[in-house]
């Protein structure tokens, strides 16, 4: 025990008291010599002979004395003090050197750190219910709707007959705004869920207790859950919430709980209030309740999804076979886990994005290596000295090290800065669909993870010296390559072919973009303004309320000068509700056997005025129409085309839905883009917003919402105040979004823009590294050669003869790697289809693109150092030695 | 003279522990104390003396103190510790098998 407590007093003491242990040393050593003098005194020696033998019989004693340092355990802590201030004031003196390797490696760590913290969430991250990954989502899938849904009178059914769950829950299929009317109005989003919902899903609420039986009876006082976000905001986290009144569409609720602050939807929708889904279940069951909802079950233990969903087939078989024939094909049973539904179309996106985040990484080391093997090549004479001064091959390259690591630790520094930076910037301009961006922060992990690769490549840069220290005697005097340009060429050639894959990704992306935003939609969105609002259900609850807000609305927007006319819709274009065309009926025909989806859209007189579509044949709706009993509709040329393919469509009598009356076609409208920006056109018939109050509900569908399109000179901000006067003096309680029809558009394409912007991101960070490395290899060549040069010119040749040589050397290089690029991005683009639009992925031209550009850059990147080899001074040159 | 050639490798360790364990003394006073018990065969330069003491030092088996030597000067004495005395016996007892072996060895030859 003693024994250690010696060892670390030793340690402390020669770590921290180092002048006076060094001079302890020497005192000893003195001692030693003074007793030799007196000893050869002693003998007879003289003063001067006996000082001399002596020193002769001790030897060398700074060696000696190195030694006995050598003993000490904490040399290894001076050595790094040494060996960093060397290293530090090595990179000071090379400003650019160390500049770009920092910028390479922190870019590096900067972007893999940034994407990999937006991916995780959604790939991995865990899912904030108990036993989460027991969580299933169950339902029917049609073509018509990108996520499964279920229906009332299914689900009771299934549930009463499962075998695999514990536990089977539902909430309402579609996220509701509703307003919040007790004072200052504001608008929410309600979610509608069955009682057993939130236990099914594991969650207690933070205050308060989950809906009991009776809030769920159709007709009992509504009760309310708030989310954690809404009881901060607004509550001012209040625990006296639960219990209090407040009042929702005009409707009193008690809070009976505060809901946590992780909590979310399993359908991922933003929610702010909770409320009981307060249904008839007999009527439901019967069938003679219409009711879609998103189930969700808890797996029993040991079944896994697969069996879940073998066991529900026959109860899903038996469902459908009340539905009619040609819908059955089209009917699909999908029980899948809750994190497969949640991630469901960001994941190509994400995989995407990880591929070519591990690309930029690639790149980014590989030009740290580049670097620093060139200053190693730079540095040969310096380690020879330093060898032929006694320095070990083990200090040189712990010095070597000690750089990589330097550069290393700066570069996490600012890495970690730049993520930081870069991560806010990506939320900054993720569109809303991505919502999962905006949780997104600073993953820890993933920082530490990166930073181990970046400190590995540090490392790896720091051996690289390693390659070429067995020469490094003779190196000094040789100007001979060792094998160290070879591998900077190999790591020159894989950046290049990795900048032409990013390359090549962003250009894609990039003409598919401006393929998105420079097609027709079939509108002409200049001068056209949109006005969103959407009513409140229960202040609202007659058809004939809503067609008169709306009717009062269009006639008041008519009345502010400047607006040239006002159409009211139930949906925008490039949006549109969806139909199903095989219930859809002509009058004198078999029944449609086409699977196809429909968009269907209610419409004012004024709508195609408005928005610009041009009927093609026949008229467009007029105001005379409204009073009329005869039911019209406007057919677009598509559904013209699938309906009638060998008939004339004028005149003919179409019914959507089986409940619904049969509409004359009076007109064919052009294509308009329905089913957003980048999907196909569908067949889609306009009715009309008329007079007639059952003109303004549907089988399906009752309009609480609807846009107002206003065609007018004035610029949304001079409107916005007007019209949002106008509709105040109706109703100051509706909520109203006021926008430009570009800006609508605008921001269906913040998608895309996004996705291309990041790639882009990637693209140029790639081919800013893959430049500096060609042109750091291509100038490293020249100064080898610059000895050759001079007598090449000595003897004759031109200097366009030593351009090209310089140039030809370089070039090899970027045909390789461009070749090997193309030759990658070709066989791995078909990845990226899902997210071109109307350009395919082994596009021609873009590859043509991608390869001028990158011969450009390359080509510049060549000259640079070329000319300079060019303007070699024959003389100067051949004194180079 | 630098290294003695005929020290068997370590066993300039077990000299100076032996040669400390008797009393505290300071390093021109090994070296003088080695020669002359040997007879002056072996003779232990500074250049092998010191570093192996600062070595020795390191492990904990001798510990330092200055004090005023014979001469009144300041030299810087070691002394062998409680686990340098314990080193002490193992080392001797490993260089009498081995020596006993090499003697054998020789004879035998």
């Amino acid at each position: 025990m003693s024994r250690w407590l010696t060892q670390i007093r030793l340690a402390v003491r020669s770590l921290f008291r180092r002048p006076q242990v060094d001079q302890e040393l020497d005192e000893e050593f003195q001692y030693h010599l003074e007793r030799q003098i007196e000893d050869n005194l002693h003998r007879g020696l003289a003063p001067e002979e006996a000082r001399y033998a002596a020193m002769r019989e001790m030897g060398p004693i700074a060696k000696s004395k190195e030694e006995c340092r050598d003993t000490r355990r904490v040399n290894w802590i001076q050595d790094l003090a040494q060996d960093l201030c060397y290293g530090l004031r090595m990179l000071r003196k090379s400003p650019g050197f160390t500049t770009v390797a920092v910028l390479s490696l922190a870019l590096g760590i900067g972007v893999t750190t940034a994407i990999l913290s937006i991916i995780d969430p959604v790939l991995f991250r865990p899912l904030p219910y108990a036993n989460a990954d027991r969580l299933v989502s169950v339902g029917i899938k049609h073509a018509a709707e990108p996520f499964e849904f279920m229906l009332g009178n299914f689900y009771y059914y299934w549930s009463d007959h499962q075998t695999a769950f514990t536990e089977m829950t539902a909430q309402s299929a579609v996220v509701r705004p509703c307003d919040l009317t007790d004072r200052d109005p504001m608008r929410l989003s309600c979610s509608y869920v069955h009682q057993n919902f939130l236990p099914t899903l594991g969650i207690r609420p933070v205050l308060g207790s989950n809906f009991t039986a009776d809030d769920m009876l159709p007709d009992a006082p509504l009760s309310v859950m708030l989310s954690y976000q809404l009881w901060k905001t607004r509550y001012n986290e209040q625990p006296s919430i639960v219990k209090e009144v407040i009042e929702i569409d005009g409707v009193k609720a008690q809070v009976i709980a505060v809901l946590p602050q992780t909590f979310e939807m399993p359908s991922a929708q933003p929610t702010n209030l909770l409320l009981p889904r307060q249904v008839d279940v007999p009527a439901v069951r019967a069938g003679s309740v219409w009711e879609t909802m998103r189930a969700f079950a808890r797996l029993k233990s040991g079944v896994t999804v697969a069996q879940a969903r073998a066991s529900l087939e026959p109860l899903f078989k038996e469902s459908i076979r009340l539905a009619p024939p040609q819908m059955r094909s089209d009917l699909h049973l999908v029980v899948r886990s809750l994190r497969d539904r949640q991630v469901h179309d960001v994941i190509p996106v994400a995989w995407i994005m990880l591929g070519t985040v591990f690309v930029v990484l690639l790149v980014c080391c590989a030009n740290a290596g580049s670097l620093f093997l060139a200053r190693t090549a730079a540095r040969e004479q310096e380690f020879a000295i330093r060898a032929a001064l006694g320095a070990g091959k083990r200090r040189i390259l712990r010095q070597t090290l000690t750089e990589g690591l330097l550069v290393s630790f700066v570069s996490a520094v600012v890495g970690c800065i730049l993520a930081e930076a870069l991560l806010r910037t990506f939320i900054a301009l993720a569109p809303d669909g991505m919502s999962f961006l905006r949780k997104a922060t600073l993953d820890v992990r993933i920082l530490l993870a990166t930073l181990v690769v970046c400190f590995a490549c540090g490392i790896v840069c720091g051996l690289l010296p390693l390659l070429g220290l067995r020469s490094v005697a003779i190196a000094a005097r040789s100007a001979r390559p060792s094998i160290r340009p070879n591998l900077r060429r190999i790591l020159v050639v894989t950046q290049i072919a990795s900048s032409a894959v990013l390359l090549s990704g962003a250009v894609l992306l990039l003409r598919s973009l401006d393929n998105i935003e420079r097609q027709d939609i079939g509108i002409n969105s200049a001068h056209i303004l949109t006005v969103s609002a959407s009513l409140s259900l229960r202040r609202y609850n007659t058809t004939e309320k809503r067609m008169d807000f709306f009717r009062r609305v269009v006639a008041a927007l008519r009345g502010i000068p400047g607006v040239a006319s006002v159409a009211m819709t139930d949906s925008l274009p490039p949006n549109g509700a969806r139909h199903w065309y095989s219930s859809m009926a002509i009058a004198g025909k078999p029944p449609l056997s086409s699977e196809d989806i429909v968009s269907a859209r209610a419409v004012t007189p004024d709508y195609f005025n408005a928005l610009g579509i041009r009927i093609l044949r026949g008229r467009g709706f007029s105001d005379a129409d409204g009073g009329s009993t005869e039911h019209l509709m406007v057919i677009n040329q598509e559904l013209a085309t699938l309906m009638f393919p060998d008939q004339d469509p004028l005149g003919q009598q179409i019914r959507p839905d089986k409940d619904e009356p049969f509409y004359r076609v009076i007109g064919i409208a052009a294509d308009v883009r329905n089913d957003g920006l980048t999907g196909r056109t569908l067949p889609e018939y306009d009715t009309l917003l008329g007079v007639m109050p059952d003109e303004w509900t549907s089988a399906d569908r009752n309009i609480y919402g609807g846009t107002l399109i206003i065609r007018s000179a004035l610029s949304t901000k001079t409107a916005a105040p007007w019209i949002r006067q106008r509709v105040e003096d109706i109703d100051p309680l509706i909520p109203i979004e006021v926008q430009s029809m570009h800006a609508e558009i605008s921001t269906l394409a913040a998608r895309p823009r996004f996705e291309t912007a990041l790639l882009g991101f990637f693209a140029a960070a790639g081919l800013l590294m893959a430049s500096i490395g060609l042109y750091g290899v291509t100038a490293y060549a020249a100064t080898r050669r610059t000895n050759e040069i001079g007598i090449r010119i000595a003897l004759g040749a031109t200097r366009v003869d030593v351009l090209r040589l310089i140039m030809l050397e370089g070039l090899r290089l970027v045909l390789l790697g461009g070749a090997i690029g193309l030759v990658t991005a070709l066989s791995t683009a078909h990845v990226l289809r899902c997210l071109l639009f109307e350009v395919g992925p082994y596009d021609p031209m873009s590859f043509v693109c991608v390869a001028v550009l990158l011969a450009l850059i390359a080509i510049a990147a060549i000259f640079v150092p070329a000319m300079r080899a060019m303007r070699v001074e024959p003389m100067v040159a051949l004194r180079y030695e | 003279m630098t290294k003695p050639k005929d020290l068997v490798q370590g066993t300039l360790d077990l000299l100076i522990l032996k040669t400390v364990a008797l009393e505290p003394m300071h390093g021109w006073a090994i070296a003088q104390r080695i020669r002359q018990i040997s007879g002056e065969v072996l003779r232990v330069g500074q250049s092998a003396l010191y570093p192996a003491l600062h070595k020795l030092e390191q492990q904990g088996w001798i510990k330092s103190e200055w004090k005023l030597s014979e001469t009144n000067r300041r030299a810087k004495y070691y002394s062998l510790t409680r686990a340098g005395r314990k080193a002490l016996a193992d080392e001797a007892e490993n260089w009498e098998r081995l020596s006993a072996a090499i003697s054998a060895l020789v004879r035998a030859v």
